[in-house]
């Protein structure tokens, strides 16, 4: 599966959505949208979050599902919210 | 992730996987093995980085040692998170992977097992006090690669103590380092501080025969007079003091001492003077009988001791504790009893 780029290969500046394209009719929506904050995390962390919120915010589940410890599981979300809380900041930056 | 990288994760982090109840079920465990291994081979964990080989002591005390550096450092370690973690972090993940962090002292005491660990040190030390350096080359080798082999073991347990504190309060870098290794030194001092309170209660009172034979010890004693048990157990407990320095057992032997002998008298003083009795009398044979004063409330008892060239008395001055107040080693004045 491709990884879907955030950042600009050229200036390391946010990519941005140019164009979307309808999957069933092939309509073409030109336009200039923000990638959702999530879109910023690697495929594990997205993959982490989704369970994360399917075994609804239980830390003590999401460790017995990936069969490591509680603080483990925690600190990684601990990981999460700190790279979230750094992309809140930096567009608050750029204004 | 490979078996390579899980060998080294549960070898090195083994929090990644276990914390909480779980690990605080296995490190007592772990504390309560290496006790029971450590009271075999009188290795005694007697701050949270200290290990030491020395006296015997009831089996509980060397579990209380290991549980006393568990909680100091636990606890210091709590404080150094709640000051400088930013996560809301569980008391029961710190507390338990603290424990199961000691477990390589397992393995430390597993290696102070041979006897060669116990007995060169006590050597070593008297020998030097008489200047007379006779040492066994193979004891110093033995007891040197034994102690080698006990640093990376240590530094093991280090490396787990700081990981736990790492993970159970989410801290990484410089400042968690700087602060483990401040909480360590607190914890240590703090755990030596404990053991002084601790090694009174772990001393056992050398236990006084209740009836010894009076005829065993060659008291004379007067029919119908109600201070002769006291007497038989007083020269019983002075009999039982010379066993114990025949058996070089100087800690249990200064267990019976009054506070006064204990500062003016310490284990290596005691040794050095039984050492000394031997050298000039030549080795300890048997014990001849005993003779029982009383002056001024004290009860004395001169045990008549048979050494290689000569015999002498060991006096032994109770008070009214019957704790040893005084010890000498005198001339045999009267005739041994029978």
């Amino acid at each position: 599966m491709k990884r879907l780029p955030v950042s600009c290969p050229s200036c390391g500046g946010d990519l941005a959505v140019r164009r979307l394209c309808c999957a069933k009719c092939q309509t073409e929506i030109e336009g200039l949208y923000p990638l959702p904050p999530l879109a910023g995390f690697s495929p594990d962390d997205q993959e982490f979050i989704l369970e994360f919120i399917k075994a609804s915010g239980s830390l003590k589940d999401m460790a017995s599902l990936l069969r490591v410890s509680y603080p483990t599981v925690r600190n990684r979300l601990d990981d999460i919210i700190r790279k979230l809380r750094q992309n809140e900041v930096k567009p608050k930056e750029k204004k | 992730m490979n078996p390579q990288n899980k060998t080294r994760i549960l070898l090195f982090n083994p929090f990644f996987y276990i914390a909480g109840g779980q690990a605080l079920g296995l490190g007592l465990a772990a504390i309560l093995l290496t006790g029971l291994v450590g009271s075999f081979g009188h290795t005694h964990f007697d701050g949270v980085l200290d290990t030491h080989v020395g006296a015997s002591a009831p089996l509980w005390f060397f579990v209380a040692e290991g549980i006393i550096d568990w909680l100091c450092l636990s606890v210091v370690l709590w404080i150094c998170g709640k000051i400088i973690s930013q996560t809301a972090f569980r008391t029961v993940d710190l507390f338990g992977t603290q424990a199961l962090a000691r477990w390589p002292a397992f393995f430390i005491c597993l290696i102070a097992l041979p006897k060669v660990f116990r007995r060169f040190p006590l050597e070593a030390v008297a020998q030097l006090k008489q200047g007379n350096f006779q040492f066994n080359t193979l004891d110093v080798i033995l007891f040197l690669a034994l102690a080698i082999a006990m640093l990376p073991f240590l530094c093991w347990m280090v490396a787990l103590m700081y990981k736990s504190f790492s993970v159970s309060c989410n801290v990484k870098g410089g400042k968690a380092i700087g602060t483990f290794i401040a909480g360590l030194l607190i914890a240590e001092i703090l755990s030596k501080l404990a053991m002084v309170l601790l090694i009174p209660l772990a001393i056992p009172q050398a236990p006084i025969p209740a009836k010894p034979a009076a005829s065993a010890t060659g008291i004379q004693s007067v029919p119908g007079d109600s201070s002769t048990n006291t007497d038989s157990d007083i020269a019983g407990a002075a009999t039982h003091f010379v066993d114990l320095l025949v058996k070089d057992d100087f800690a249990a032997a200064i267990a019976q001492f009054d506070a006064t002998m204990k500062t003016a008298l310490p284990e290596p003083k005691l040794r050095e003077a039984w050492q000394s009795v031997q050298k000039q009398f030549g080795p300890f044979q048997k014990q001849l009988g005993t003779r029982l004063q009383e002056v001024e409330g004290y009860k004395i008892v001169f045990v008549t001791c048979q050494f290689e060239k000569s015999s002498l008395d060991t006096k032994v001055v109770f008070d009214s504790n019957h704790q040893v107040a005084g010890l000498f080693f005198v001339p045999t004045t009267t005739p041994s009893p029978k």
